[in-house]
């Protein structure tokens, strides 16, 4: 065989030995009970369709909304038809939708002919909140669009100064961390507007959600991107995000931050369904550890469909209304993809804005952890006794495998799956 | 048949891109499948066979297998049919765009720009490398050597220098903190991309005038793409822009013409 075939049929063989496949999942979703983790988490929507990016941004609805206020830049004029607000229950149902996952599976009877079965669970929530407010005496701020939409009172500005423009924010009641002049005037300096809301209390009662409403703003730029800069001014700590993304052609990435899986598939003992945001907050916090400049993805899937489905799928009109505007009204013909990140960010990690590119990977990704439960019928039969024998070595392997993801003690493992009945030696 | 030799800059060169694309297959996340990363190496072979058969010349199969593994660590797509067209671009340019014997184009950043223009199904991850230090140390370690062996490495150089003058230059421009350039240089596809693509001995200009005027317009094109037209492959369209030039580049700052050390009639 000359030299270039063998080369080829080797690298061909080992690559091929490489390959892997895809199995279908097995998993009813469980619904969950708890806990909010992450208590200080944004969430953003971003609609792209190669030219126009409609941003999406949830308030926290906790919040007073007097102690509401909105600073981000934005790159064209935002005039009051590119502003709409949107009910709260439709960007919720998307996080919903792409949440990290809790399925379960049933083993079956050892002693009947096979028969595989499925169930599904949980996810963890997280919320979150903006920041600002103000009023007006300006130097070189110039006043671009003054308006009101629904709750909101909204002012895009620009100015020469950025001192004049952090001037203008404090003196109009925003908050604006001290520090914020050279990232504000870095922002001018790339030609960006300021977009501004705070909340008009007298339309507040106007509005019957009793919630905040997300803003949607719409404008088209070649920058697809967003701006983390003027929140980690002075922040203590690290903040949480999730993105997601709606787009045309597939999984949204970020082009300069490496963009890494959270962990998938694993099996995990059964207590785990009683606390599984804890379980996945304690996940993210490993894998963050190890790659602390990365945006990790959560959810990338078609629209079009959903194995389990931690929510109902959302409706055309609620994709449109999110801003996936190619959507038609009926039917699948122009589906939109959506991808979940979540990052957490801090200065020294994540020195500039997040810069986006839409990808035309459809591969379907999502967090996923299974609780295979025990056959817990009689099972007497040869097979029966070799299954129940074969248990515990089943949840020693789950415990470790937990132990692992989480950095729980494994005392503590071991107690908790002694309380629902997986004890191993 | 040649034999792979270590005085060959090239079996450098080949064992550190297949170093680079074990680790992202084995250790990064939406890295080329296996299957993927052979068909662009085979279909880049397969290529440079069909052509030495038919004219009759050696077969350069380093410089193809190379092309392969350029491919393989920065194109991204998911249709097979595309991981062939980009093999057969990249080899077919190379040896139907010629000037003055030489090939205009480094054949892996043509074909990955050509795919860009024509599909909606491409792309490329610059992010995905990550900036892990001790990567991108790996990379100039393999590179500096490949380089330095076939003197190339003032291109590389000269590149990178211009490519962090102007991050510099920007953020002093907007005043921001060091801490930006400084990240925006760490791009490990950035590196591959000065290492093996740029520093293309044979679609480079031949005097060393010549390769620094080359490297500065690859340099300020790049910048432009990057951050005025928001191209994220800004990069491969200046390569690809700029080496358009180099046959005038040749004539205005002639220098001798590069040859690997064993030429095989390409």
């Amino acid at each position: 065989m000359p030299p270039v075939a063998r080369f080829l049929s080797y690298t061909l063989a080992a690559f091929l030995a490489f390959s892997q496949t895809t199995s279908a999942f097995c998993g009813f979703y469980v619904a969950s009970s708890d806990t909010p983790l992450i208590n200080k988490a944004s969430r953003v929507v971003l609609a792209y369709d190669g030219s126009t990016t409609r941003v999406t941004m949830a308030s926290d609805v906790h919040g007073d909304p007097k102690q509401f206020d909105l600073v981000i830049p934005v790159p064209t004029v935002i005039k009051k038809e590119q502003v709409k607000i949107l009910n709260p229950a439709v960007d919720q149902h998307l996080a919903d939708y792409t949440k990290p996952r809790l399925v379960q599976c049933f083993d079956e009877d050892p002693c009947a002919p096979p028969r595989p079965r499925v169930m599904y669970a949980p996810s963890p929530t997280a919320m979150s909140a903006a920041p600002g407010s103000g009023s007006r005496r300006e130097s070189t701020v110039r006043i671009e669009e003054q308006y009101s939409v629904g709750e909101y009172d909204i002012t895009v500005l620009t100015a020469t100064k950025p001192g004049d423009l952090v001037a203008y924010l404090n003196s109009n009641g925003y908050k604006i961390p001290p520090g914020a002049e050279a990232t504000v005037g870095s922002y001018l300096r790339q030609g960006m507007h300021f977009f501004l809301a705070k909340v008009n209390m007298a339309r507040m009662k106007e509005n019957t959600t009793g919630f905040l409403r997300p803003i949607q703003v719409t404008y088209a730029s070649p920058k697809f991107m967003l701006p983390i800069r003027l929140g980690m001014v002075n922040a203590d700590g690290a903040q949480d995000m999730f993105v997601l993304a709606l787009t045309k052609k597939g999984r949204v990435e970020t082009v300069n931050y490496q963009t890494v899986k959270v962990p998938t598939g694993q099996n995990i003992p059964l207590f785990v369904e009683a606390r599984f945001g804890q379980f996945y907050d304690a996940v993210f916090e490993r894998q963050f550890a190890n790659s602390s400049s990365a945006t990790f993805l959560e959810y990338a899937w078609n629209m079009g469909a959903c194995d389990p489905c931690s929510a109902p799928p959302l409706a055309n009109v609620e994709l449109q209304a999110l801003g996936a505007s190619w959507v038609p009204d009926n039917g699948w013909q122009q589906p939109a993809f959506v991808t979940r990140l979540h990052v957490r960010y801090d200065n020294a990690h994540f020195p500039e804005d997040l810069v986006l590119q839409e990808t035309a990977d459809q591969q379907p990704f999502q967090a996923r952890y299974v609780m295979q439960r025990p056959f817990t019928g009689n099972a007497d039969c040869r097979a029966g006794e070799a299954y129940k024998k074969g248990l515990p070595m089943r949840f020693a392997k789950e415990a470790e495998t937990l132990q692992a993801m989480t950095g729980w003690p494994p005392d503590m493992i071991r107690n908790e799956m002694k309380i629902t009945n997986q004890s191993f030696p | 048949m040649t034999r792979v030799s270590l005085k060959d800059p090239r079996a450098i060169q080949i064992t550190a891109q297949s170093t680079f694309l074990l680790l992202e297959i084995v250790w990064l996340d939406f890295c080329p499948s296996p299957l993927q990363a052979a068909i662009f190496i085979a279909g880049s072979l397969a290529v440079e066979t069909a052509h030495a058969r038919l004219t009759g010349t050696a077969l350069n199969w380093k410089s193809a297998l190379s092309t392969g593994l350029s491919l393989s660590l920065l194109l991204r797509t998911q249709s097979p049919m595309l991981w062939i067209a980009a093999a057969v671009v990249a080899m077919g340019l190379k040896y139907l765009i010629r000037v003055n014997g030489k090939h205009v184009f480094n054949p892996s950043a043509v074909a990955i720009v050509a795919l860009l223009l024509v599909s909606n199904r491409v792309w490329v991850s610059p992010g995905q490398w990550g900036t892990t230090l001790w990567l991108a140390a790996l990379a100039a370690t393999f590179g500096g050597l490949v380089l330095t062996r076939v003197a190339r490495v003032d291109l590389a150089a000269a590149f990178l220098a211009s490519h962090m003058v102007l991050l510099l230059a920007r953020a002093w421009h907007l005043g921001d903190p060091l801490t930006i350039p400084v990240h925006q240089i760490q791009s490990g596809s950035l590196v591959i991309l000065a290492l093996f693509m740029i520093t293309d001995p044979r679609s480079t200009p031949d005097s060393r005038q010549g390769r620094m005027i080359f490297a500065a317009a690859v340099a300020v094109l790049a910048h432009l793409f990057l951050f005025r037209w928001q191209e994220r492959e800004g990069v491969f369209y200046a390569l690809v822009l700029v080496s358009c030039a180099t046959p005038i580049i040749d004539r205005l700052w002639p220098g001798p013409r590069f040859a690997w050390p064993k030429p095989h009639g390409v």
